[in-house]
């Protein structure tokens, strides 16, 4: 993630600081650890997503502080299974040849 | 110098809403605008200003009108309210006399618009779209549950909207919805993306609106066929992409901030407000609304629906059409809740509340990413 010296983590990723305007910026790597902001469960497919619902779609407070939109796995999918506030961990995975950021409960090993 | 006061001299929705198959997006815009030009005893000829969301220049032939003032701001659902502002703005510094603000969508039939297509391309396609997100309603509720868990709140919370609106829309013969529902009928009705049902996200239906504003003393020459509404106030906010780049997944600033600038330059507070509308895509929308604006403290929504406040007989009559999800949804409903409010400051109402002075209009754009909000009042 771009990160500017003064002002830190810029996401979405920007090629400038949004605050200060400094360009260009050094990307970081972040602790791949955060948060279950808020969520929901989706009962109708996405794009690519005809064969998996219902499933979860959850804002994740990063532990840098950058917040991100991400499906959680590796629990069942009921809103029994998340609270806000649980401790998730980044993986990643190859959707369509786009490896993307997803989540998993802290400690979990699933990959999708 | 005080600037001078600007009127809303026509107001009218197309002939038909909800499922009109044979009419395109830009006749329903062109059709709701020849409807509130005759209002004021106007024609196309009398405009030189038009605004909307669809092509200015396109609009502007349609009508039948060269205009010296165009506004195309496109910021989601919220763009009417936006047009509005701006066109107090054109007509109070003489850029136009008589400005047009056009709405037509044929969200549900699709006649005459391109097909519907996502944008992966902008923040929100980048970051949120690509997880499996089919819809608005996988979208815009995403912070919803944040909001509910802050305040110990359950799932009915959101139930109790969709009831209080229900109310409201059983006495509109133009609402979609029509049914007075309890919270058990919400409830079984079918998931869409937990914790919304059905009957608490909106349908998507065809439509049109326009509204015809002028100043105060061109308004004392026409022909009225109805009193004027003053635009007593207006405020806007972008605030940024969408629902995961919020400030604050419980609260929406441009919610907070529009509504502040509306209240202060209507020179009015909270207390004089005798109508509510606030736009609801979703059932979390008028829970983030009374709250954000201020008509009550945070967490304290729900209570205050279920209390009956909100419903009809109540201390702040809230989506008196029954709101997007009750009346009727084109994708952009902005123009609906200002037409309601108009109806409701003309005492034209199917749902008419009795001696309303002032309205206030809050419009959400996007997913969470703008806002835009009018006070009305009588002259
Ligand atoms: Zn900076």
């Amino acid at each position: 993630m771009p990160k500017c010296e003064e002002h830190g983590w810029v996401f979405p990723p920007r090629p400038h600081c949004p605050t200060c305007g400094t360009r260009p910026l050094a990307w970081q790597q972040l602790s791949g650890r955060g948060t279950i902001a808020s969520f929901i469960i989706s009962h109708r497919p996405g794009m690519g997503y005809q064969d998996e619902v219902p499933y979860f779609i959850i804002i994740v407070d990063t532990a840098e502080g950058p917040r991100m939109v991400g499906n959680l796995y590796g629990v069942p999918v009921t809103p029994e299974s998340v609270t806000i506030g649980m401790p998730v961990e980044v993986f990643f995975e190859d959707r369509e040849g786009v490896n993307v950021p997803q989540w998993r409960p802290l400690g979990s090993t699933v990959t999708a | 110098m005080k600037a001078e006061e600007i009127v809303i001299v026509g107001a009218s929705e197309s002939a038909e809403i909800g499922i009109v198959p044979d009419v395109s997006a830009m006749g329903l815009a062109i059709d709701s605008a020849l409807r509130a030009l005759d209002d004021a005893g106007l024609t196309p000829a009398d405009v030189d200003g038009v605004a909307g969301t669809m092509h200015p220049a396109e609009l502007a032939l349609q009508l039948g009108t060269r205009p010296r003032y165009a506004d195309g701001t496109n910021v989601g659902g919220c763009s009417y309210m936006l047009h509005v502002r701006h066109a107090v703005a054109a007509l109070q510094t003489g850029m136009a006399s008589v400005v047009v603000i056009m709405h037509g969508e044929s969200g549900r039939s699709r006649v005459g618009v391109p097909a519907m297509s996502m944008d992966m391309t902008a923040a929100p396609g980048q970051f949120e779209r690509i997880y499996g997100v089919a819809g608005t309603f996988s979208m815009f509720t995403l912070p919803v549950m944040a909001y509910l868990t802050k305040y110990g709140l359950d799932e009915t919370a959101l139930a109790e909207v969709s009831v209080a609106q229900s109310r409201w829309a059983a006495q509109h013969p133009r609402a979609l919805r029509q049914k007075v529902l309890t919270v058990d009928d919400v409830l079984s009705s079918s998931m869409i993306s937990w914790p919304f049902r059905v009957l608490e996200c909106c349908p998507l239906t065809d439509g049109g609106g326009a509204l015809v504003l002028t100043t105060a003393s061109r308004a004392a020459d026409m022909d009225l066929k109805y009193k004027p509404v003053v635009v007593a106030g207006t405020g806007s906010l972008v605030e940024g992409a969408g629902s995961s780049f919020m400030e604050d997944l419980t609260s929406f600033r441009a919610f907070r901030e529009s509504s502040a600038e509306a209240f202060r330059s209507a020179d009015m507070n909270v207390n004089d407000i005798d109508h509510l509308m606030v736009y609801d895509a979703y059932a979390h929308l008028p829970l983030y609304g009374l709250e954000d604006l201020g008509f009550v403290g945070k967490g304290e929504a729900t209570d205050f629906i279920r209390s009956g406040a909100t419903s009809p007989g109540g201390s702040l009559p809230m989506n008196t059409n029954g709101g997007g999800i009750m009346y009727t949804h084109t994708g952009m409903y902005g123009m609906f809740a200002l037409q309601e409010a108009v109806r409701q400051m003309r005492g034209t109402s199917p749902a008419q509340v009795d001696g309303v002075q002032t309205s206030f209009v809050q419009g959400v754009g996007g997913m969470f990413a703008a806002a835009g909000a009018v006070v009305l009042r009588q002259p």
